[in-house]
């Protein structure tokens, strides 16, 4: 068992090589070139390129993806849908474990401050900070190794040298001696006729507010927001983009493969079984293969991150209305929810307050997965306007 | 303040916070022990309503798997 501060030959090699990683981090984020070629996007910002971006997040909602229909609200164009940041967001990576020890990791989730909109015409860059290694070792030396990491954290800053947003992921590394323990694997949900109604009732009646603004003056602590679901989910659909982007279908794959290395943390191309030694072929590991996710832990394959993110920050944006703005939006990936599950996206208003004269509510959102499981859960703090202030934001400007 | 510590004995005692009617829950009476999810105060602390619980021998489908509800549907077992 491990002791706080106190590290083995192997562990202070890994701390060196993540130490001299993480200087290499700091300064002005250089394009992704480890991305499919949709999550990146051109510094110089577009009405096409917020709309095209908005299509991937959230493609119900008119406000984010038509050009023509976000021009006739209060924003006069389209703005950067809340996470439309992310394609210049920081480089991330693992922390480097080396043989021996085998490291698995939960992605906590991420913060987002949003200070302005994005809009046409802006250009985006990003500045990372150096990430952060805390170690976190239980202090009765009756755990594993683990250590608090803060990764990808940066803010976006514009054309002006203004901070429009900022964002900072956590996760929490674990360093085992061997094999890490395995969570009992799970059957697949089998869902009755009554829950597949349900769902597709949720799918159907979904609401978006749209152009009716909803003031502040009407909001209640403990306000129900309309529920939404996602799912059920399939391992071709969002589960297998934690792997990157497949051979598209007619297509031969590419002349290369990747060389077989022994795995001591999550396995993306190859495993092998612990029990024969054969090796297995994965594409997405812990997110498209039962076998390569018990590997590393895990139930079954798991939701990716987006799965729920997603559908929690829609729930909001369809309460809020297009005057609103989501200031603030934090996120916790919870539970290994195994692919194939559904999700039903419920929220509240937890709080109500004025801030330097915004008027603000927070709201909090959980999935709640029809195994009976909360899966993952997120705080949103939204901008809304009030009856009291003079609205549009317009002046008359005569010249003539 | 969470409501729960690491090592409590708890029981499943109501339905999920909006629960659908489309579907019984089968976890209810249900039994297992907290066990804290991520050790990390400051990063949590928004979030402590939600419970891990490590689910007991016998538990129909989940047996020692870790499942998370919200500290209101659980109950401490002495």
């Amino acid at each position: 068992m491990a002791i706080r501060g106190v590290y083995s030959k192997i562990e202070k090699k890994i701390l060196e090589n993540w130490n001299k990683e993480a200087d290499t981090r700091v300064g002005w984020c250089k394009p992704r070139n480890d991305m499919p070629v949709f999550m990146v996007s051109d510094p110089e910002v577009t009405a096409e390129a917020l709309t095209r971006a908005a299509a991937e997040n959230d493609p119900w909602n008119p406000f984010w993806n038509l050009k023509s229909y976000a021009a006739a609200t209060r924003w006069g164009t389209p703005i950067g849908h809340p996470f439309f940041m992310e394609r210049f967001a920081p480089m991330t990576s693992m922390v480097p474990t080396q043989p021996g020890l085998f490291l698995t990791f939960y992605y906590i989730g991420y913060d987002y401050e949003y200070y302005q909109p994005v809009r046409p015409g802006d250009t985006i860059r990003a500045w990372q900070y150096r990430p952060t290694l805390e170690d976190s070792t239980d202090l009765g030396g009756k755990g594993p190794r683990k250590f608090r990491y803060i990764d990808g954290q940066g803010d976006f800053i514009n054309q002006r040298d203004e901070i429009v947003g900022s964002m900072k992921l956590y996760v929490e590394v674990t360093l085992h001696e061997g094999a890490p323990p395995v969570e009992p694997y799970m059957q697949e949900y089998g869902y009755r006729v009554n829950e597949l109604e349900y769902l597709t009732g949720l799918y159907e009646n979904e609401k978006i507010q749209g152009d009716k603004i909803r003031y502040w003056d009407d909001i209640k602590t403990g306000d129900d927001i309309d529920a939404i679901t996602t799912g059920p989910t399939t391992y071709t659909g969002y589960g297998m983009l934690g792997g990157g982007p497949p051979t598209p279908p007619g297509q031969l794959p590419k002349r290369v493969m990747p060389r077989y290395a022994e795995q001591w943390m999550m396995p993306n191309n190859y495993f092998h079984d612990r029990k024969t030694g054969l090796i297995y072929k994965t594409h997405g590991g812990r997110h498209f293969n039962d076998r390569a996710a018990q590997f590393e832990g895990g139930p079954r394959a798991w939701h990716f991150n987006t799965v729920p993110r997603l559908p929690m920050l829609r729930a909001v944006t369809n309460w809020m209305g297009d005057d609103a703005f989501v200031c603030k939006f934090g996120w916790r990936h919870m539970w290994r929810t195994p692919i194939g599950d559904a999700l039903i996206i419920n929220g509240k208003v937890d709080n109500k307050y004025i801030e330097d004269d915004d008027h603000l509510v927070d709201i909090r959102c959980w999935c709640l997965d029809l195994r009976g499981v909360i899966t993952d859960s997120a705080r949103a703090t939204v901008k809304l306007l009030t009856k009291a202030e003079k609205y549009p934001y317009v002046n008359k400007f005569i010249k003539r | 303040m969470a409501k729960f510590k690491d090592g409590e004995k708890v029981k499943i005692n109501a339905a999920p916070v909006n629960w659908p009617e489309c579907t019984e829950f089968t976890l209810i009476g249900a039994t297992g022990t907290v066990e804290t999810w991520v050790d990390w105060p400051e990063v949590m602390a928004p979030y402590n309503e939600y419970i891990q619980v490590k689910m007991d021998k016998g538990t129909k489908d989940y047996e020692g798997n870790h499942l998370i509800f919200h500290d209101v549907t659980l109950k401490k077992v002495k």
